[in-house]
């Protein structure tokens, strides 16, 4: 039986975090998700990089944690950031008294939040409605969650972390109240391992309670769900939030070229598959509206949902605006007996790198490993500095800028091996004109970041992600995903077929708002993509 | 009486309502403002949902007889497979692809030829799936002799260098000599095989392939696609249809019968007065019909039968319509008496769902057509009358992703042969939605030539050439140090030496008549390079008997437009006094964007503005110089050029064809003419950004002036006039100048 000292379950960005915190520390690790690298909520959330205003009124250790963890991603993460700052909006009709409780609490929690009056706010922001009355500059940013996610997932195997991605955990295997390995299926061609281990790390997000039930123990957690849309255009050029309590359709945060709306909360009763309910995106849209009129006449391209895990000690019945953001690590020798099974919940990602500081910091000692966390210190790959790296002279200043957007220093060492590949710059040719993606970006995704299926490499480039929704592009990547790993056209039109649907999924809400056109031209040109395809689903 | 049939919309259902009716004795115009979903099809036509379409067997097959004509398309049945490695049934398709029918190719072996750099054909996977079905296939990658780029080549660009005869028949030798050293049966293409140019394309490649060939078929957008809607738009010229490209925004209603319809093309409106209109506008991505909160029909808010919360429902919305293909209440009744509805405005029927194809385009079409020409209407004209607006559509918001635009930029086909990377009018403005890419694009932003001829094409109503020059002012406003020199200098260089050269201009030769009636504004491109041609053209003023003057002006600003600024205050106050100090009531410039800036800024009471064009087709018909123009000009032949400022800028391609006829000159037209006018290559800036890039693409409009066997490539526009000479080459006989001055110079 294949051994590693730690299995970690969940490649968001809590357990890409641990992976790559124990990995630093010497331990080895397998990190494993039923899914993608970011495949649940870590991929399905705004892309705040929280200053921690948004919760500095009600919860100070939350808003205090996000600013330190804010300061410390800017350092390590630069490449997943856009530094863009955001602005705390009150307008015409909103509590006053709040303004000045926002203004103390952050002067307490560390926040550097700067006053500035109504032409100062639109000046920053050009779109912002002018009932505008003041506002807070404060640190927020926007990060790529996805290349977060991924960039701890690639330094953890660097530092010899085995990714087992698209590998559902199905048993815990114990021994007298010691955890010592688990069993594993491969979701991509249905075989089961066993590979042992001495603690598992449950970092499965919504899925906690799930795998903690195959180890036999009980966690309980609040299921709420978030709703966001996404915009064709970016209508913001910094975070905008609302200056008042949390609540629905507050918050507009810029997202590369898109902006994101959000959120809704909503108690669900399953992790599984979350559907924007219907009306929350006219609802979140008209309530931003009120920050940024445009919102109201801009064309949606996609609406979609992610759910916080938010822990509830047993007992409480808080909903979930409530109960904390915080996170909690239950120690389950300590809880339940079962010794070598830890359990994160909760937190945010802004504070992922804290939360598996914390996580490691109890695994390393149950291992009896001495070395220190220097996740804080250390720089993620991508956010190197460069030194001496060049482009290729025919390469197009503006293709460079999209490559390093999402790969940061790493797009060097992906076009000079499409240079060295054949020579020549075939392989930046687009596969995806939307988001402008290279062919020679998808292998890359294949060969480098663990892609497996169409929707991995869209989670590593954007493909699909434009308006287009996989109209041009999806046919382009499936075909070099094939010819990569050597998949029958069966199964490349099925997983084709999968990721087409998916997509459509996104959309179907938002014909309303300007898409019935995209619509009607997308749907054409699926039928003329899917046709003759023997799906077998 | 004529019946006078206006059909609004100009894709399948358009083109043959349009046909049909010019057959059964109407005049007909047709109004459309971009290409549309036939554009967008995959170049086979389906005849799914044709056969209860509401009329008899025998109209079904003449209208569908009728559509292979037009579209050059033949009956075939056969399944094809698509660059996309999906399979579908192609009820007719063009030529170009029956050879690659699956039933042809069983027990042959392929080549499937792939060009490097092209991602939308992947060779290998194709001829993976062709082998699985049985079929022995091989894939090769093939790239293309003199296209400089060999990355980042999309269908559309590619498709216009293989308009050209030199290379697309170096690269059929070299797949010919492939399938020569193989012994292949049959040839697979990428469905890029030229666009305009495709015919000839296609006799190359029977000489030099030595076997069958076939191109596949695409998922949409496709050039196949769009060579079919270019065949109509010719079809319907053909055919004695007035074209109008313009969009429809105002309908007038007495008693129940559309009298009057305006359409705005930009900058003029054309008022149409049909007795018979049918609708052919198609449904969501032209527009016909939109989703509003509710579904509307967006011209005339007929109503709309269909049930915006399905999905199914949704897709096939549309007018109904009655046996006389009249849109109808679901009740039966008759809204608008002379109104049908054509294609898939119509409900029922969607490709989008499965249940039809623009085969059922052509048969609604050819039966509106049929019935709106042989219907008469009493119009009351004494009834009340009432307007209807039509609902706007949402522009460069819009952006489907289609690459229509790609398929007519000027920059872009130059560029992916010889030029600086360009990522054409769609990536350009899909700036507008990623902030942070702005500053790597300036020099991109700086090659397009404002030429307009992507807007013209966009289905989703987007003014791409306005948002480029927007985007290039903010460029500069935030970030100048990324935008291009000749950009930030322009406005100093403007200021000091008052014309854009920055040089010192010696004032023109010529009358400055103090009775003056004509005040001529000769503009910077005539004084600075064309002083010959404006002397000419001064002549022909003074012979058209009134009192000219020279006006001694300034740069009217108008370059300024190409980064989104407008003229200075001072530069406007010289120029106003300049004209007034004429005392002439009409000013007159050879150079579109003159007239246009100075009929926007002058401000002078009594004042007019106008080109020249437009002054010698109001004068020269009774006047006495006429007959030395006649006799000096007997027996040319000219071809006429289109200033994108003139035509797709302001709708006006009549006049100079008007005055052309007059003079009894013989007018041979290009291949690329009026709203499909190839640009010069001067417009925009580019000449000052690129003058290579500029020349180039002055070349190719030179080229096509000059396949069409005329004497003189005309035009009316300075800038025009000076890229076309420079990009005329030595060996080429055909004469280039302005059509004022080649009036001029017989006189």
């Amino acid at each position: 039986m294949k051994y590693a000292d730690v299995v970690v379950v969940g490649a968001g960005a809590t357990g890409a975090g641990v992976a790559r915190d124990l990995a630093l520390r010497g331990i080895g690790v397998a990190l494993v998700d039923r899914s993608d690298v970011a495949g649940g909520t870590s991929g399905r959330n705004h892309g705040l990089l929280h200053s921690g205003g948004r919760y500095v009124v009600k919860d100070t250790r939350a808003a205090e944690e996000c600013i330190r963890e804010n300061a410390i991603l800017r350092r390590i993460a630069a490449h997943c950031i856009d530094p863009c700052d955001g602005l705390f909006v009150s307008l015409e009709g909103d509590d006053p008294t709040y303004a000045d409780a926002f203004e103390k609490a952050c002067a307490a929690a560390g926040i550097d939040a700067r006053r500035i009056g109504p032409a100062d706010a639109r000046a920053r922001e050009p779109l912002l409605a002018p009932t505008v009355r003041e506002a807070f500059v404060v640190p927020d940013a926007a990060v790529d969650p996805f290349f977060l996610c991924l960039a701890n997932v690639v330094d953890a195997a660097e530092h010899g972390a085995e990714v087992l991605i698209h590998h559902e955990l199905r048993g815990v295997l114990c021994t007298g109240g010691r955890v010592t390995g688990v069993r594993l299926a491969s979701l991509l061609d249905g075989s089961e391992t066993e590979l042992g281990c001495r603690v598992v790390v449950n970092a499965a997000g919504p899925w906690a309670g799930v795998v903690a039930q195959r180890a036999g123990v009980e966690v309980s957690l609040l299921l709420s769900q978030g709703t966001l849309v996404v915009t064709q255009a970016r209508l913001v050029r910094g975070v905008v939030n609302r200056l008042r309590p949390p609540s629905d359709g507050d918050i507009i945060v810029p997202g590369g070229p898109v902006c994101l709306v959000g959120t809704t909360s909503l108690a669900v009763p399953t992790p599984d598959d979350p559907r924007p309910a219907r009306g929350e995106a006219d609802r979140l849209i008209a309530q931003g509206a009120e920050l940024v009129p445009s919102l109201a006449t801009a064309r949606v391209i996609r609406e979609f949902a992610g759910i916080r895990p938010l822990y509830q000690d047993r007992g409480s019945a808080a909903d979930g605006r409530a109960v904390s953001r915080g996170f909690a690590v239950l120690d389950h020798s300590k809880r339940d007996g079962l010794d070598g099974f830890v359990t994160v919940v909760g937190g945010k990602l802004t504070t992922y790198r804290l939360m598996a500081e914390q996580v490691s910091d109890l695994v390393a000692a149950r291992l009896g490993n001495e070395q220190p966390c220097t996740t804080a210190g250390t720089v993620l790959p991508g956010s190197e500095a460069v030194d001496g790296a060049r482009w290729p002279d025919e390469m197009p200043g503006w293709e460079a800028r999209a490559l390093l957007s999402r790969h940061g220093s790493r797009a060097f060492d992906l076009v000079s091996e499409e240079v060295e590949r054949g020579g020549k710059l075939e392989g930046l040719s687009f596969v995806c004109l939307c988001e402008s993606v290279p062919e020679a970006e998808v292998r890359w995704a294949i060969r480098h970041l663990f892609a497996r299926t169409l929707d991995d490499v869209r989670r590593r480039t954007r493909v699909g992600m434009g308006p287009c929704q996989g109209m041009t592009c999806g046919p382009r990547t499936v075909a070099v995903l094939a010819q990569e790993l050597g998949l029958t056209p069966t199964r490349s039109d099925a997983m084709l077929h999968e990721f087409i649907v998916e997509r459509r999924k996104g959309g179907e809400a938002l014909v309303g708002r300007m898409g019935a056109a995209q619509e009607e031209l997308n749907r054409s040109a699926f039928r003329a993509i899917l046709l003759g395809r023997e799906v077998k689903p | 009486m004529t019946v006078h049939v206006v059909v609004i919309g100009a894709g399948v259902a358009g083109c043959m309502t349009a046909v049909a009716a010019r057959r059964a004795g109407a005049s007909v115009t047709v109004v459309s403002r971009s290409a549309g979903s036939t554009a967008l099809c995959t170049g086979a036509v389906s005849l799914d949902g044709t056969t209860g379409a509401a009329v008899d067997e025998a109209s079904r097959r003449i209208s569908i007889d009728a559509l292979c004509e037009a579209g050059g398309l033949a009956r075939s049945g056969g399944a094809f497979m698509l660059s996309t490695g999906a399979v579908m049934t192609g009820d007719l398709v063009a030529t170009n692809h029956l050879a690659g029918a699956l039933g042809h190719l069983e027990g042959k072996s392929v080549l499937v030829a792939g060009i490097p750099g092209l991602a939308s054909v992947n060779a290998p996977d194709i001829a993976r799936r062709l082998v699985e079905r049985g079929i022995r296939a091989m894939p090769a990658s093939i790239p293309i002799d003199g296209l400089r780029r060999t990355f980042e080549l999309t269908a559309f660009p590619v498709a216009r260098a293989m308009d050209e005869a030199d290379l697309i028949g170096s690269w059929a030798r070299a797949v010919g000599a492939r399938v020569a050293a193989d012994g292949f049966d049959v040839v697979a293409l990428p469905p890029v095989m030229g666009l305009q140019a495709h015919e000839a394309g296609r006799r190359i490649l029977q000489s030099e392939l030595g076997v069958p060939w076939f191109e596949l078929l695409g998922a949409p957008p496709t050039v196949p696609g769009m060579r079919l809607w270019q065949d109509l738009q010719r079809y319907m010229s053909n055919n004695g249809v007035t074209l109008l490209h313009a969009d429809v925004k105002h309908a007038v209603i007495k008693a129940d019968c559309i009298v009057q319809l305006r359409a705005w093309d930009g900058e003029v409106v054309h008022e149409l007065f049909p007795d018979q209109v049918v609708l052919a506008t198609g449904r969501f991505v032209t527009g016909g019909i939109v989703l509003e909160g509710r579904l509307v029909e967006a011209l005339l808010d007929l109503p709309v039968y269909g049930r915006e919360d399905d999905e199914r429902s949704r897709l096939e919305a549309g007018v109904l319509a009655d046996s006389d293909h009249r849109a109808v209440t679901e009740a039966g009744e008759v809204v608008i008496e002379n109104v049908r509805v054509a294609g898939a405005v119509r409900a029922g029927g969607s490709y989008a769902t499965g249940t039809a194809g623009i085969g059922l385009a052509a048969v609604t079409g050819w039966a509106a057509g049929t019935r709106a020409a042989l219907s008469v209407v009493e119009i009351d004209h004494h009834a009340a009358r009432r307007t209807v607006q039509a609902i706007p559509r949402p522009g460069g918001e819009g952006c489907l992703g289609c690459e229509m635009c790609a398929s007519v930029c000027p920059v872009l086909s130059q560029a992916i042969k010889d030029g600086p990377w360009y990522p054409g009018p769609r990536g350009l403005s899909s700036l507008v939605r990623s902030g942070p890419l702005l500053r790597a694009a300036g020099d991109p932003l700086s090659l397009c030539t404002l030429c307009a001829a992507c807007s013209t094409v966009c289905p989703a109503g987007g003014r791409n050439h306005e948002t480029v020059a927007w985007l290039r002012a903010r460029l500069i406003e935030s970030s100048p140090d990324d935008a291009p020199e000749p950009h930030r200098a322009m406005p100093r260089v403007i200021e000091t030496s008052g014309n854009v050269y920055g040089e010192k201009l010696e004032p023109l030769f010529g009358p400055r008549r103090e009775d003056a009636e004509l005040a001529f504004f000769p503009g910077c491109s005539l004084s600075y390079f064309e002083r010959e041609s404006a002397s000419r053209t001064i002549r022909l003023l003074e012979s058209l008997g009134l009192p000219l003057s020279i006006v001694d002006g300034v740069c009217c600003g108008g370059p300024l437009d190409v980064i989104g600024l407008d003229p200075t205050a001072r530069a406007v106050q010289a120029n106003r006094q300049a004209v007034a100090r004429t005392g002439a009531r009409i000013v007159v410039a050879t150079c579109p964007r003159c007239v246009h800036r100075l009929a926007h800024d002058l401000d002078l009471p009594g004042v007019t503005v106008e080109h020249t064009l437009t002054l010698l087709d109001r004068l020269l018909p009774g006047s006495q110089v006429l007959e030395k123009l006649r006799s000096g000009l007997a027996g040319r032949t000219v071809t006429y050029h289109d200033p994108c400022e003139m035509g797709r800028y302001l709708g006006r391609y009549d006049e100079a064809r008007r005055v052309l006829a007059l003079v009894g000159v013989r007018i041979v037209e290009m291949a690329s003419t009026r709203e499909r006018s190839a640009c010069c290559g001067a417009g925009g800036g580019l000449r000052a950004v690129d003058s290579r890039l500029s020349r180039e693409i002055s070349r190719r409009r030179v080229t096509q002036a000059d396949e069409t066997g005329a004497d003189y490539l005309l035009t009316e526009c300075p800038s025009c006039l000076h890229n076309l000479r420079t990009g005329k080459k030595r060996k080429q006989a055909i004469g280039v100048d302005d059509l004022t001055s080649f009036f001029g110079s017989v006189l």
